[in-house]
C-alpha cells in the first residue's frame, strides 16, 4: 500500500474530489440503504412495547434497554439454532467445494467427453430460485409423493427417509449444494482455463499422469479462486434461510427457529415481534462480522491481491 | 471479446438512465384527487376476491376499491403492524378472527360499533363473539366455519366401521381400521395445525385466552386441553393415527388415494377435497364432530375471517359502508358463493338458494348447510388473545418436536403455555397466571 | 482463447482415459437435471394426478396445456404482469447497479486517496450482511420517505451491490492500464472523459458479468419485494407465486399452476445465460485475473 503511493509520483494530477465523485452514487446508496437501516435496526433492538389504557388496551413503544438482547441470549432455542447452522455449514461447505473442484478439473481434462453438455447441465440449477429449488426437493423428499420412495418400493428396497432427525441436515444441505456447485464450478473452471498451458506440456513430458497433473499443478495454481469461492460458500451457509424455511411447512423435523435467520424471519413476520427480531439480527450481524473479518484479514493478502 | 465498442458501453449507461426515468415516471401514481371519486385500498387473501370487488366498483363509481391479495392470512397481522409503523395502512383489511385482538391492541382495527352495533340479531353468534370486545365491534364478520368430521363412506362400508359419534368411538374406529388394513389411517394428527388442536380443545371446554379488565389469562395448559392432548398422544403412540402435516403434497396424496379415510375439517372443506382428489367425489359424507359428552354436544372454531376498517383510513364512512356491503349484502354474498366458497356470518345470507343444495363433493348430503347452521348453534364462545401467532408458532415447534422425538404431548403443551405467557409479558401485556 | 486451441490439439482419442471422467461428469449432470426433469413432468399433470401418479413420468392427459391455460388466465392474467415486473426489477436494477458499481469500482481501483481502505472495508461488511436483516428496517425507512410500495422500493436496495463493486474494482485494476490513463491526462482530457473513452471499454466483459450476477440475484429475490410491496400489480414472479401458494388453510392449493409458472419463469433465465455465457468473466470472482 505504502509502496504503491510512493510510486505514484503523478498523483498530484488528480484533484482530490475526483475519486469521491466516481464513488458518490455508491456511497450515498450504501449510506441510505445499508448503514442507515442497520443503525435503525440497532435502535429498534432497544425498544419494546407496553400496554396502556382500559379494555384490551393499546400497545405503545417504549425504551426497554437490553431486555431484548437478554431474551435472545438466554433463549436455548436460539443457541440450538446456532448449533444446527454450524452442523449444516460443516456439511455444505466442504461438499460444495469438493464437488465444484472435481467437476472443474474433469471439465478441464482433455480426455473427458461431453464437456459442453456437462458444464451447462451442472450450471442449470444456478438459474433456479432458491425458494423454487427447495419446493421441488421438498416434494421429492416427502414419503407419500417422493419418486425415490416409489422407486425404492418397486425395487424392493427399504424406503429412504429424507426428513428424519439426522438425515434432515443432509437433505437441507443437498438443496443448497445442488444450487451452488455449478456456480462455483464455473468460477474454478474459468480460473483453470486461464492458466498457461505450457506448464502442463512440460509436466506431461516429465511423465506426470493427468491425475498428478490436476492435483499437483492445477490445484495449487487456483488457490486464490478456491479461497474466494470457499469464503462466499461459508458466508452463504451462515446466512442459510430459504431452504429450511420452505421445508418447514412440509415436515415435523424442522421448527420455525431451526436456524438463526429463520428465527429473525419468524419474529418479524409471523409472531410480530420486530424488536426481538432486531436484537437477534444485531447479534447475528455482530458475530458474522467479527468472524468473517478475522478470516478475511488472514486471507486478505492472498485473495485481494493489492487490497 | 473485441466485438464491443465504446458506443455499446455508452448505450448501456444511457439505457440505465432511461430505465430509471421511465420507472420514476410510472411510480408516482399514489395520489388521489381532492374531488371526484375516492379510492379505498383493501387487503385480502381470498381467491377471486377481485371479482367480488368488481361488483361493488360497477355500482359505486364514486368509491372505487382497489384490492390487494398479497398477504396470506397467517402474515396479515405482521404486515399490517409494519404498515402501521410506517404510516402506510390500507383503508380496510381482512383478518382471521384469531388475528383481530392483535390488530385492536396495535390500534389498527377501528371501532365500527356505529354500523355493526345493531346487527347482533342478524349475525351468527360465534362470529359476533369473536369480533366484539367489551361491547365494542371491531370487525364485520365474513363467515363462520362450523367443524365437521368428513369421512370416506366407501372405506367405512368396506371394513364395516361405524361412524363415530363420541371420541371413544373415534379412537376405536382408528384402531380397528389399522387392524383391518395396515396401509390406511383414519386420520393424521397434524402438529402444524394449532388451529385444529385449539378447536378440538375448545370443544372439550378449554379457554386458551380470557381477558378481564385488561388482565389476560392464558389457559393453553388447562384441564380440557390436557385431556385432548393425552387423547391424541395415545393414538399417536399406538400408531393408530398418522402424523403427517396437513396442507402438504404428502397429505393431499394421502387424502386422494384413501390412505387417510377421514378429515376433521370445516364447512370450507368440500371444494378443497373435490379439487385435490377429484376421483373421490361422491365417496364422502360429513357428520358433526365426535363428542366427549353426547348429552352436552359442543363444537369448536376452525378458522373464519372478517373485515376491519383501519385507523389509517381517511374515509371511515365509505370504508365502513364497503365492509358492510362486502359481508352482508345479497349482491356480494352471491358473488362470493359463485366465485369462492363461504358460509356467511350474516344470517339472512344463509337463505341464498345456492346454500340450500348439497356441495358437489357430497351430492347426496342435501342437508349439509342445514347441519352447518345447527353446528353454529352448539359452537362454544371463543376469545382469541393478542398473541395467537406466537402461541400457534410455539405449538407447531413443540408438537412437531414431540412427534419426532416421541416425547409426549403433555410436556409439549406445558412448553406452549410457558412460551405464550412469556411472549405476552414481553409484548407488555398484563398477565395473570 | 489460445488455451482452448491448445486443449483441442491435446485431445487424444483414448477410450479408456475418457471413461471415468466422463461417467463422473454425467452423474453430476443427472444429479443437477433430475429436479428439472421432475419440474417438467409435474407440469404435465392435472391437479388430481400430481400427487397420485409416479412423479418422474409425464402424464399425457392434456394436463400441460391445461396448466398453461390456467397459468395464463389466473387472476385476470396476473402472471404476465408479474413477468414484466420481474423483468423491470431485475433488468433495471441490474443495469443501474452495474452503472453505479462501474463508477465506484473504477474509482477504488484507479485513484489513491484517504479513506479508500475504510470504504473498501465497509463494502466487505455490506457483502456479509444477510438480506433478511436489512429488509425490515429498509422497509420502515423507505416508508418514512414515502416510497415503500413503489417500484423504487425494490429497485433502490437492488442498485447498491457491494459484491458488484468488488468485482468491478478487481476488473478495473486488471484491465485498465495506468499508463493509458496517464497518457490521457497528459493530453489534457478530463477525468470523466478518460473514464468514458479509455477505461470503460476494456471493462465491459467485467460489467456484463456483474450485470448477470446481479440480474439473477434480483430475479430470484423473494424477501425484499415481499416486504416492500403490497400491491399485487407490482409483484415480481417470486412473490406472485408465493401469494398463490399461501391463500390459507381453507383454500384449494394450486400447486400445478405454481409449478408450471416456476418452469416458465426459469426458462428466460436459462436462455439469458446460454446466450451470454461467452462474455462471462467469472474468474473475476476468484480475484486472480490474467488480463
Amino acid at each position: 500500500m505504502r509502496a504503491a503511493i510512493a510510486c505514484r509520483s503523478s498523483a498530484s494530477l488528480e484533484p482530490k474530489a475526483v475519486p469521491w465523485l466516481f464513488m458518490a452514487p455508491a456511497i450515498l446508496l450504501a449510506a441510505g440503504l445499508i448503514a442507515l437501516p442497520l443503525g435503525y435496526a440497532a435502535w429498534l433492538s432497544f425498544r419494546g412495547t407496553r400496554v396502556s389504557g382500559s379494555g384490551l388496551g393499546v400497545r405503545r413503544e417504549v425504551f426497554v434497554g437490553f431486555d431484548n438482547y437478554l431474551n435472545v441470549l438466554a433463549d436455548t432455542a436460539f443457541l440450538s439454532g446456532v448449533g444446527r447452522m454450524l452442523v449444516y455449514a460443516l456439511i455444505t461447505v466442504p461438499i460444495t467445494m469438493l464437488l465444484a473442484l472435481l467437476f472443474a478439473l474433469l471439465l478441464d481434462n482433455a480426455t473427458t467427453r461431453l464437456r459442453r453438455f456437462g458444464r451447462i447441465a451442472i450450471f442449470v440449477p444456478y438459474a433456479v430460485p432458491g425458494v423454487i429449488a427447495a419446493l421441488m426437493w421438498g416434494f421429492m423428499y416427502l414419503p407419500g409423493v417422493s419418486p425415490f420412495t416409489d422407486a425404492a418400493g418397486a425395487l424392493g428396497l427399504p424406503e429412504p427417509t429424507f426428513l428424519g432427525p439426522v438425515s434432515v441436515y443432509f437433505s437441507v444441505a443437498n438443496i443448497s449444494i445442488w444450487g451452488s456447485v455449478g456456480f462455483n464450478m464455473v468460477v474454478l473452471y474459468t480460473s483453470l482455463r486461464g492458466l498457461p498451458q505450457e506448464v502442463y506440456d512440460a509436466a506431461r513430458i516429465d511423465g506426470s499422469s493427468e491425475i498428478q497433473l490436476a492435483l499437483l499443478i492445477k490445484v495449487p495454481m487456483i488457490v486464490p479462486g478456491l479461497v474466494m469461492t470457499g469464503l462466499f460458500s461459508i458466508i452463504g451457509a451462515l446466512q442459510v434461510f430459504s431452504e429450511p424455511n420452505t421445508l418447514v411447512t412440509l415436515t415435523n423435523t424442522i421448527s420455525s427457529d431451526w436456524v438463526p435467520m429463520m428465527r429473525v424471519y419468524r419474529d418479524a413476520f409471523v409472531t410480530n415481534d420486530l424488536f426481538s427480531a432486531s436484537a437477534a439480527s444485531m447479534v447475528i450481524t455482530g458475530v458474522t462480522l467479527v468472524a468473517s473479518l478475522a478470516l478475511l484479514r488472514l486471507l486478505q493478502r492472498r485473495a485481494f491481491g493489492e487490497g | 471479446m473485441t466485438r464491443f465498442r465504446g458506443g455499446t458501453a455508452a448505450r448501456l449507461m444511457g439505457g440505465a438512465l432511461a430505465a430509471a426515468l421511465l420507472l420514476a415516471a410510472c411510480s408516482s401514481n399514489g395520489d388521489k384527487p381532492a374531488d371526484g371519486p375516492i379510492t379505498l385500498t383493501y387487503w385480502s387473501w381470498a381467491p377471486s376476491i377481485e371479482k367480488i370487488v368488481e361488483v361493488w366498483n360497477k355500482s359505486h363509481p364514486d368509491v372505487r376499491v382497489r384490492v390487494n391479495t398479497s398477504t396470506g392470512g397467517d402474515e396479515i397481522v405482521a404486515k399490517l403492524t409494519a404498515a402501521k409503523k410506517a404510516g402506510d395502512l390500507p383503508d380496510l383489511s381482512n383478518t382471521t378472527y384469531q388475528g383481530l385482538p392483535a390488530l385492536i391492541t396495535a390500534d389498527i382495527a377501528a371501532d365500527i360499533t356505529d354500523v355493526m352495533g345493531e346487527r347482533k340479531s342478524e349475525t351468527s353468534a360465534p362470529a359476533w363473539t369473536m369480533t366484539t370486545f367489551d361491547g365494542v365491534n371491531y370487525g364485520v364478520p365474513q363467515g363462520t366455519s362450523p367443524m365437521f368430521l368428513f369421512y370416506r363412506k366407501d372405506i367405512f362400508e368396506k371394513y364395516d366401521l361405524p361412524v363415530p359419534t363420541t371420541w371413544d368411538e373415534y379412537a376405536k374406529v382408528a384402531r380397528d381400521l389399522r387392524k383391518a388394513d395396515p396401509a390406511r389411517y383414519l386420520a393424521t394428527f397434524p402438529a402444524n395445525d394449532a388451529q385444529l388442536f385449539a378447536g378440538l380443545a375448545q370443544q372439550a371446554g378449554a379457554s386458551w385466552w380470557s381477558v378481564n379488565g385488561g388482565n389476560w389469562t392464558v389457559g393453553i395448559n388447562d384441564e380440557p386441553s390436557r385431556k385432548v392432548a393425552e387423547y391424541w398422544q395415545r393414538l399417536v403412540a399406538d400408531d393408530a393415527v398418522a402424523t403427517m402435516k396437513t396442507n402438504t403434497p404428502e397429505w393431499q396424496a394421502a387424502l386422494a388415494d384413501g390412505t387417510l379415510a377421514s378429515w376433521l375439517g370445516a364447512v370450507w372443506t368440500p371444494p378443497i377435497l373435490a379439487t385435490n382428489a377429484p376421483k373421490t367425489v361422491g365417496k364422502w359424507a360429513a357428520v358433526p364432530l365426535p363428542q366427549w359428552d353426547p348429552s352436552k354436544p359442543a363444537s369448536g372454531v376452525l378458522g373464519g375471517s372478517g373485515t376491519v376498517v383501519t385507523t389509517g383510513t381517511k374515509y371511515p364512512k365509505e370504508a365502513k359502508k364497503f365492509a358492510l356491503w362486502l359481508n352482508t349484502s345479497e349482491e356480494a354474498l352471491n358473488a362470493y358463493i359463485e366465485h369462492a366458497s363461504i358460509w356467511p356470518a350474516a344470517l339472512p345470507g344463509r337463505k341464498l338458494p345456492e346454500l340450500q343444495k348439497a356441495p358437489s363433493l357430497m351430492p347426496e348430503q342435501t342437508d349439509f348447510y342445514k347441519s352447518a347452521a345447527e353446528i353454529d348453534e352448539i359452537t362454544v364462545p371463543v376469545t382469541w388473545g393478542p398473541n395467537v401467532p406466537a402461541a400457534f408458532d410455539s405449538f407447531n415447534n413443540h408438537f412437531s418436536a414431540a412427534v419426532t422425538a416421541k416425547s409426549g404431548f403433555a410436556k409439549a403443551l406445558e412448553l406452549v403455555q410457558r412460551d405464550a405467557v412469556a411472549n405476552l409479558k414481553r409484548a407488555g401485556y398484563r398477565v395473570t397466571e | 482463447m489460445a488455451s482452448l486451441a491448445t486443449a483441442e490439439k491435446k485431445r487424444r482419442p483414448d477410450q479408456r482415459a475418457a471413461f471415468w471422467p466422463t461417467l463422473v461428469v454425467l452423474l453430476g449432470a443427472v444429479y443437477c437435471l433430475l429436479p428439472v426433469v421432475w419440474l417438467v413432468t409435474a407440469t404435465t399433470k392435472k391437479s388430481g394426478e400430481l400427487f397420485t401418479t409416479f412423479s418422474l413420468w409425464p402424464s399425457f392427459t392434456g394436463g400441460f396445456t391445461d396448466n398453461l391455460a390456467k397459468l395464463a388466465s389466473i387472476r385476470g392474467g396476473a402472471f404476465w404482469t408479474w413477468c414484466l415486473n420481474s423483468l423491470i426489477f431485475a433488468g433495471g436494477g441490474a443495469l443501474l447497479a452495474t452503472a453505479v458499481s462501474a463508477l465506484a469500482g473504477y474509482g477504488l481501483a484507479k485513484y489513491q486517496f484517504r479513506g479508500k481502505q475504510l470504504i473498501f472495508n465497509f463494502l466487505l461488511v455490506g457483502v456479509l450482511i444477510p438480506g433478511v436483516i436489512l429488509a425490515v428496517p429498509q422497509y420502515l425507512l423507505l416508508s418514512k420517505v414515502g416510497i415503500a410500495g413503489t417500484y423504487w422500493s425494490v429497485l433502490l436496495p437492488s442498485i447498491i451491490s457491494p459484491f458488484s463493486i468488488y468485482l468491478c474494482r478487481i476488473y478495473a485494476t486488471a484491465v485498465v492500464p495506468d499508463e493509458m490513463l496517464e497518457a490521457g491526462r497528459l493530453d489534457g482530457a478530463g477525468e470523466w472523459r478518460i473514464f468514458r473513452s479509455i477505461a470503460l471499454y476494456p471493462m465491459i466483459p467485467g460489467l456484463i458479468t456483474a450485470f448477470l450476477l446481479q440480474f439473477v440475484g434480483i430475479w430470484n429475490n423473494f424477501l425484499l419485494p415481499f416486504i416492500m410491496l403490497a400491491d399485487s400489480e407490482k409483484f415480481p414472479l417470486t412473490v406472485g407465486f408465493y401469494s398463490l401458494m399461501n391463500q390459507g388453510n381453507d383454500q384449494v392449493n394450486i400447486y400445478n399452476v405454481v409449478i408450471t409458472g416456476c418452469l416458465v419463469s426459469v426458462i428466460p433465465l436459462l436462455a439469458l445465460f446460454l446466450f451470454l455465457q461467452r462474455y462471462w468473466r467469472l474468474d473475476l470472482v476468484s480475484g486472480a485475473l490474467k488480463g
